[in-house]
């Protein structure tokens, strides 16, 4: 907050100070026009013929347009004052008049804009710093027409420890021909390390998708048919969750208890004969990014050794840095048996923000008439995009494909290809990025298409994050999340409204 | 480190946008809003190579007292300077103060500051820089008027401290300039 003010003030103090830089603004009257200039207002000389001025400030011409009244200054020709106060002089003493305004400069104006937009970002910061320049490796692929963000890789390995493999479904890639472009950017103050990318063309049987379970095991579904109704807490969600469009369903956090559950029922009228899929599109809301973030500004300066010792002390560790989110948990869903029992038949939903991820949970034997699901997961978390149901096919051998070609800026990077080829990885920093170029078998257009992915990530620590430095809440976190995730809720309410608008607007990228 | 570098972009931009130097003394160098309520002459510098009637050639330099269609008056060393107004003759004026060091001020701290945006700074730090060193010298040149030919004299009568004319009363020699309280000097040969 002190910050803040401190900025607001500078900026005020910049313009105050910036005010008094003018230009000046000269020009002559003739006599005969000194009756119509007075609107135009300013200072008014009235040079005589025998070199004396008048110099006036508040100054008027008669009704007759022959005596120009005013207060100011009368000057010999050597400026020598002669009188001062109210003056006359008459019209046909004036060999010339002439007008002078100082206005502000101009570029007062463009560094005021400047100011301005300076000021915003920092107070937009300070005020929401865990919302700024969220991210983690992300994946442009074309959708037939431009290249569309597609896939963010493994974003829940924030650290060497927790490095993993991630398989993200390409569900809207349309590639034109043999050869695919994955455009991999970092766009955010991240450090990442990126072991392989790799593309899985999986053989699409006919009317069907191919679908990743959240095991990452490839299977067959389709044809794929929406909810016929979708209801949650607030209301019907069908429209939401019956195409996957971009209009998304989500819920709010709950504001004394981060980890409050929420159900989402859906129903189809017709069950699919033999073994069904649930196909779910979905992607978090930046609660999670907001809380590792609050994570990392409690570890402060000491966020390194935090980190250093998932690796020193391995398991213990990396428990505790999985419990937080163990308590938040994925979707679950829930299907309701032949006999009327709710069956839990899986998990899915993946970390991360950025991207929708698609993927299929495999259901129980629900015999026949309508099918009851239900999604049971944390309010606030998640963004449901399209639920689907479907015949479940067989299991699917994707062809896996390694990077033929790497360009970094246009250029040909032999060192990246390699690197990524062999899996030892590349690490790239804020504003990089690589088109990534593989072929694809002949019969491209009959492949579903997957990224395989595998690294970890090291977030940037923020100097505005140091201000919260608190290794007891960081380790109540760890060690107590569900008093963690109540103790933040109040904070991480007053943000939610507006942290989409202030994490979209910070994304990074060098042009 | 960002900082200094920072500060050397700027330095270095300002440099690039080409700030003028205003040569005018104290007396003749008043801010916008106080030479708007004076009545001295600008400031100017003449190439005196070919339009000086008598002396060295050269430049010379003292406040404007009038431009007339034959010659051009200038207050120099306290005399009264007539110029020719051949067709090579050139000057520079400067109206008054432009006091554009504020905005470069501005701009450095502006800058510096820039750097709190993290990685928005990419955006801003730049804007800093093109944005503060255009104004700075886009002010700085405000104030200047330039007469590169004979014809380009008229844009310069307004900036005399006469721009009736020289008066044709007048005693050449009482002439005094800004801020001089001796006694009047003679008129040039």
């Amino acid at each position: 907050m002190a910050q803040r003010a401190w900025w607001l003030a500078l900026a005020a103090a910049a313009w105050a100070v910036g005010c008094s830089v003018k230009t000046l603004q000269r020009r002559a009257v003739t006599p005969a026009q000194i009756a119509g200039a007075r609107s135009e207002g300013g200072h008014l000389k009235a040079h005589l013929r025998d070199g004396g001025v008048y110099v006036l400030d508040d100054w008027r011409v008669d009704s007759t347009g022959t005596l120009v009244t005013g207060t100011g200054r009368q000057l010999d020709p050597n400026r020598a004052l002669v009188r001062t106060g109210a003056l006359s002089v008459p019209v046909s003493d004036v060999a010339l008049f002439e007008l002078d305004r100082a206005t502000t400069s101009g570029g007062v104006a463009a560094l005021g804009v400047v100011t301005g937009v300076t000021v915003a970002v920092a107070v937009v910061c300070l005020t929401n710093p865990k919302a700024c320049f969220g991210s983690c490796p992300t994946f442009y692929v074309t959708d037939g027409t431009r290249p569309v963000l597609q896939a963010e890789g493994f974003s829940a390995s924030i650290a060497p420890a927790l490095e993993a493999r991630d398989v993200d479904a390409l569900f809207r890639a349309r590639p034109a021909g043999r050869d695919l472009e994955v455009r991999m950017t970092n766009e955010a103050l991240e450090t990442h390390v990126v072991r392989y990318v790799r593309v899985l063309a999986a053989p699409r049987p006919a009317g069907m998708r191919v679908f990743a379970t959240p095991e990452d095991r490839l299977v067959a579904a389709g044809p794929m048919t929406p909810p016929d109704s979708c209801s949650a807490a607030e209301g019907d969600c069908t429209a939401a969750v019956r195409a996957f469009d971009g209009v998304e369903r989500r819920s709010w956090a709950d504001s004394a208890d981060l980890a409050a559950r929420e159900d989402v029922e859906l129903v189809f009228a017709h069950a699919p004969a033999g073994p069904a899929g649930l196909a779910v599109a979905s992607r978090q809301t930046l609660m999670t990014t907001y809380l590792i973030y609050q994570a990392l500004a409690y570890m402060g300066r000491s966020a390194v050794e935090w980190l250093a010792a998932l690796d020193r002390d391995a398991a213990p560790a990396l428990a505790a840095a999985r419990s937080m989110g163990g308590v938040l948990g994925n979707i679950e869903v829930w299907v309701r048996d032949a006999h009327g029992d709710w069956v839990l038949a899986g998990r899915t939903g993946e970390t991360g923000p950025i991207a929708t991820e698609v993927k299929l949970v495999p259901l129980p034997e629900t015999g026949p008439g309508p099918v009851h699901v239900r999604l049971h997961m944390t309010r606030g978390a998640w963004r449901l995009d399209w639920v689907a149901l479907g015949p479940l096919g067989g299991t699917v051998q994707p062809d896996t494909l390694e990077p033929v070609r790497v360009l970094r800026e246009g250029a040909a990077d032999e060192s990246a290809l390699r690197r990524l080829r062999a899996a030892t990885g590349v690490v790239t920093l804020p504003g990089d990025a690589y088109a990534l170029h593989y072929e694809l078998p002949e019969d491209f257009a009959d492949r579903e298409l997957f990224l395989d992915t595998r690294g970890y990530y090291l977030e940037w620590m923020r100097s505005e994050w140091l201000a919260e430095e608190n290794h007891a809440r960081a380790a109540q976190m760890l060690l107590d999340p569900h008093a963690a995730l109540r103790r933040m809720a109040p904070a991480f309410k007053r943000q939610e409204a507006g942290m989409d608008s202030v994490f979209w607007r910070s994304r990074y990228a060098r042009h | 480190m960002r900082a200094t570098r920072a500060g050397r972009g700027f330095a270095a931009l300002v440099l690039l946008a080409g700030c003028a130097t205003n040569p005018a003394p104290n007396a003749y160098a008043p801010p916008a809003d106080v030479a708007a309520r004076e009545a001295y002459g600008g400031w100017i510098e003449v190439d005196t190579t070919t339009g000086r009637h008598h002396g060295d050639a050269g430049t010379m330099s003292g406040e404007l007292i009038a431009v007339a269609p034959d010659s051009v008056f200038v207050l120099s060393g306290g005399a009264l300077v007539a110029l020719r107004r051949v067709r090579s003759l050139s000057g520079t004026l400067w109206a008054y103060d432009a006091n554009w060091g504020v905005l470069a001020l501005w701009g450095t701290v502006g800058a510096i500051g820039s750097i709190s945006n993290g990685y928005y700074a990419g955006l801003t730090l730049p804007l800093w820089i093109v944005a503060s060193g255009f104004a700075a010298g886009s002010q700085s040149r405000a104030p200047r008027v330039e007469a590169a030919d004979s014809a380009a004299w008229e844009d310069l009568r307004l900036y005399a401290r006469f721009p009736q004319g020289l008066p044709g009363g007048l005693d050449r020699a009482s002439l005094r300039p800004a801020g001089d309280t001796k006694a009047p000097a003679s008129v040039a040969p």
